[in-house]
C-alpha cells in the first residue's frame, strides 16, 4: 500500500475541507478501492495517536498549574559593583534603606489583614451552583442581589429563610457572604457557623474556609476559635481547603506579615 | 469571580479554534477553585481521597477539551456543569472497575443528582498503550508538529513555535511526519488489533 499516494485526499476527506463533489466520488471510490479504505482507516488510527500526544501535552500543563497554585513568588536580588570601598559601603546603606523601606511597603501591602483577605477571598460564583431551573430556586432574589452586587438586599434576603425552610444552610453561606463583603463581620461569622453546623456537604468546607476569612478581614487572626479552626483545617487531609489554610497559616507565622501588620 | 471572565460561547469557540485561544480558556476553566472544590468532595464522599479528586478534575478536564475540539458537546448545560458531570461519570466508572460487583456498582450514573450524561468514549487501557507506543516510536519533533497541528496551530505559528525557517518548511516537515506515523503504525504487528475495536 501507498500511503503517500492517497494522503492528501485522505485528509481533506478526513477534515471536512473536500469539496462536496468530490466528497462524493471519494465516497464511491471507497466502496471498491481497498488500498484507499486501508489508507483512511490508517489514518483516523494516526489521528487516534496523535490525540493521545495532545492528551498527555495537556496532562502535563495541568499538572504544571497545579504546582504553580502553590508555588511561592521568588525573590531575586541585583548586584552592586562600584570600586571605592565608602561609595560601596554608602550604596549598601542607602539599598539597605530603601530595600528596608520597600520591604515595609511591600510587606504592608502583602501580609497586612486586609491584603491578606484580598488574597484569599473570591465572592462566590452563583452561576456554577444555581440550577437550570433558576424561577424554581427559593434562593433566586438572593442569587440575583448578589450577582448584581446588591450585597444589602442580598443580606437582607438570606436573613428572611428560617431553618424550617429547604435550603437554609445554602441560604446561610450566602448570608455570610453578602455580610462579610458589607463588613457585617458578626453577622458573617454568625452566619458561617450556622451553615456549618448544618453540615451539608456541598457548603459545611466552604463555610469553614469563609469564616477564617472572616476572622481575618475583621482583624482577628489571634482569636482562639480562628486558630483552632485553622489549625484544623491545615491538619486535615482530606480538607477540599488545606493547601488555603496551609498556605494561609505560612503567611500568618512569616516575617513579612511580622513587618507588615 | 471567574478571571478572566469567559461566557460559555466564548469558551467553546476558543477551544474549538484550538492554538493559544484553547490554552487560555482551558486555563480559565482549570482556574474555577469552586469547581475543584465540589470535584474533589465527590471523589471524597465517593471513597476516593484529594489525590484522587485532582486526577478526575484533570481527567474530566481532558475529556471536556476534547469534545469540544470534536464537536461532542452541543451547549446543552453550562459548561462546568458539563465538566462536573464528567468527573463524576469516570470516578464512578473508575470504582465500578475496581469493585466490579461490589456495592458502588449499585449506584447507576441515572440515580445521580444531575441528569447530563456526557458523550464519553472509555478507551481500554490496552488500546491507550498500544496508542502510546506507536506515538513514542515517532520521535520528540513530530510529536510536537503534529500535536501542534491537530490543535490546528496555523503553520506560522508551528513554524515560529518549533524554529522553522518558514512556514513551508513546517508544512513540510508536518507531511513527512504524518507520513511516518502512518508507515509506524501499518508495520506495526499489532494493528489489526487496532483497526478491529
Amino acid at each position: 500500500m501507498d500511503v503517500e499516494r492517497y494522503m492528501e485526499r485522505v485528509e481533506q476527506y478526513t477534515l471536512g475541507t473536500m469539496p462536496p463533489a468530490e466528497r462524493a466520488a471519494f465516497e464511491a471510490e471507497l466502496a471498491t478501492n481497498t488500498e484507499l479504505r486501508d489508507t483512511l482507516d490508517l489514518y483516523r488510527l494516526g489521528q487516534e495517536v496523535i490525540e493521545q500526544g495532545v492528551e498527555a501535552d495537556l496532562r502535563r500543563k495541568m499538572q504544571a498549574w497545579a504546582a504553580t497554585e502553590t508555588a511561592a513568588p521568588v525573590m531575586t536580588a541585583s548586584r552592586i559593583n562600584l570600586r571605592p570601598m565608602w561609595i560601596r559601603l554608602a550604596a549598601a546603606a542607602s539599598v539597605v534603606l530603601v530595600l528596608g523601606w520597600f520591604s515595609v511597603q511591600w510587606a504592608g501591602q502583602h501580609y497586612s489583614d486586609k491584603a491578606l483577605f484580598a488574597g484569599q477571598y473570591a465572592t462566590p460564583e452563583a452561576s456554577t451552583l444555581r440550577s437550570a431551573t433558576a424561577a424554581e430556586n427559593p434562593l433566586e432574589p438572593g442569587f440575583k442581589a448578589l450577582e448584581d452586587k446588591q450585597l444589602q438586599t442580598a443580606e437582607n434576603f438570606f436573613k428572611t429563610v428560617s431553618p424550617d425552610q429547604e435550603r437554609y444552610a445554602e441560604a446561610q453561606y450566602y448570608l455570610g457572604h453578602s455580610a462579610l463583603q458589607l463588613g457585617h463581620f458578626d453577622l458573617a461569622k454568625d452566619a458561617f457557623q450556622t451553615c456549618i453546623r448544618q453540615n451539608e456537604v456541598k457548603f459545611s468546607e466552604k463555610a469553614q474556609w469563609n469564616l477564617l476569612l472572616t476572622y481575618v478581614a475583621a482583624g482577628e487572626t489571634d482569636n482562639t476559635d480562628f486558630r483552632q479552626l485553622l489549625d484544623a483545617l491545615r491538619n486535615d487531609n482530606g480538607h477540599s481547603y488545606q493547601r488555603e489554610a496551609q498556605a494561609l497559616y505560612g503567611k500568618l507565622e512569616s516575617f513579612w506579615r511580622r513587618i507588615g501588620k | 469571580m471567574k478571571k478572566p471572565d469567559f461566557t460559555d460561547e466564548q469558551l467553546v469557540a476558543a477551544i474549538s479554534a484550538g492554538g493559544q485561544a484553547r490554552e487560555i480558556a482551558l486555563k480559565a476553566i482549570y482556574d474555577d477553585g469552586d469547581l475543584k472544590r465540589m470535584v474533589a468532595a465527590f471523589v471524597r464522599n465517593h471513597q476516593g481521597n484529594a489525590t484522587d479528586g485532582q486526577d478526575m478534575f484533570h481527567e474530566g478536564m481532558i475529556v471536556l477539551d476534547r469534545n469540544i475540539r470534536e464537536g461532542k458537546f452541543r451547549g446543552e448545560a453550562p459548561v462546568k456543569g458539563y465538566l462536573y458531570s464528567i468527573c463524576r461519570f469516570l470516578w464512578m466508572n473508575q470504582l465500578r472497575k475496581q469493585a466490579h460487583t461490589s456495592s458502588v456498582a449499585e449506584v447507576p450514573i441515572a440515580q445521580e443528582p444531575d441528569h447530563l450524561t456526557p458523550e464519553i468514549a472509555l478507551m481500554t487501557e490496552e488500546r491507550k498503550g498500544l496508542l502510546n507506543r506507536l506515538l513514542k516510536e515517532l520521535g520528540e519533533r513530530c510529536q510536537q508538529i503534529l500535536e501542534l497541528w491537530k490543535l490546528s496551530y496555523s503553520m506560522e505559528e508551528i513554524a515560529e513555535t518549533l524554529g522553522f525557517s518558514s512556514p513551508d518548511m513546517a508544512r513540510k516537515a508536518k507531511y513527512r511526519c504524518h507520513v511516518s506515523l502512518l508507515e509506524i503504525i501499518r508495520n506495526n504487528p499489532h494493528v489489526e488489533q487496532l483497526l478491529s475495536r
